[in-house]
């Protein structure tokens, strides 16, 4: 059953939207399925994940699906994660709120997304 | 671009026994269904992270650059694009209901193919039975 419980809510840089990250999402991202550990540093690097939705470096639009956007952030490195972007994808639902699809540390942008809008 | 290439290169070259660990770890696939993302491998250690590969697919490392398994982004259009190979093998993951839909039938034809062969094996024991008789 789905839950539509909210977890965390955000603004979001480039258009100042409300952004939502629902409980099960969330918890479907960190702890991913039997057998695997999903992506640990959204919660180790929570932070970083909010200072990508709220203050990206970069948005870019997903290379496939117009509804999702990337949202990125610039990561210096710590003890654990070396310097590389916080990437997290944003996605307008049918019911008009913006949530969190997803988020993870990548080394660097994929291919086929095009920049719509920057800090600089 | 070019830079790109050359880590996954390197990627590479570090993970010369790839085929024998996803083996031997017994590496696991499951489809999260609410981020449509494949997720494969083995449990993702803290300072694991992706680097993009192509057309959505991503390959987890650690910092040694060791593979600890692969993702694939917007999993439902990387389906579509891809139809055969691939495409094909993780539609099972990601449409099991419909999978299961596509198997039974398969499964049934399979089945009765079967249940014919072991008929006519039958039908064909018995006529030469009867042939070397007469």
């Amino acid at each position: 059953m789905l839950s539509w419980k909210i977890l965390h809510r955000f603004v979001e840089g480039m258009n100042h939207e409300p952004v939502v990250w629902f409980e099960e999402d969330y918890l479907a991202v960190r702890d991913g399925k039997k057998n695997h550990t999903g992506h640990l540093e959204i919660e180790t690097h929570f932070k970083t994940v909010r200072e990508a939705i709220e203050n990206p470096n970069e948005v870019r639009q997903d290379r496939n699906e117009d509804k999702r956007k990337c949202y990125y952030a610039w990561f210096s490195g710590d003890k654990d994660y070396s310097n590389q972007h916080m990437k997290v994808v944003l996605e307008h639902t049918w019911y008009g709120k913006i949530r969190v699809l997803t988020a993870y540390f990548t080394a660097f942008f994929p291919e086929g997304e095009e920049t719509i809008w920057n800090k600089t | 671009m070019e830079q790109n290439l050359n880590e996954l290169k390197e990627i590479m070259l570090a993970n010369p026994n790839l085929d024998r660990r996803i083996k031997s770890d017994a590496w696991s696939v499951s489809y999260n269904r609410r981020a449509d993302m494949v997720l494969m491998g083995e449990s993702f250690p803290k300072g694991s992270f992706y680097v993009p590969v192509e057309d959505g697919v991503l390959v987890r490392i650690g910092k040694n650059k060791k593979i600890y398994g692969f993702a694939i982004e917007n999993a439902k259009s990387f389906i579509k694009r891809n139809p055969r190979g691939v495409g094909l093998a993780l539609s099972f993951i990601v449409y099991p209901i419909r999978s299961m839909l596509f198997t039974l039938p398969v499964l049934f034809i399979t089945y009765q193919a079967a249940r014919m062969r072991s008929i006519l094996s039958v039908s064909d024991f018995f006529a030469a039975r009867t042939t070397y008789a007469v």
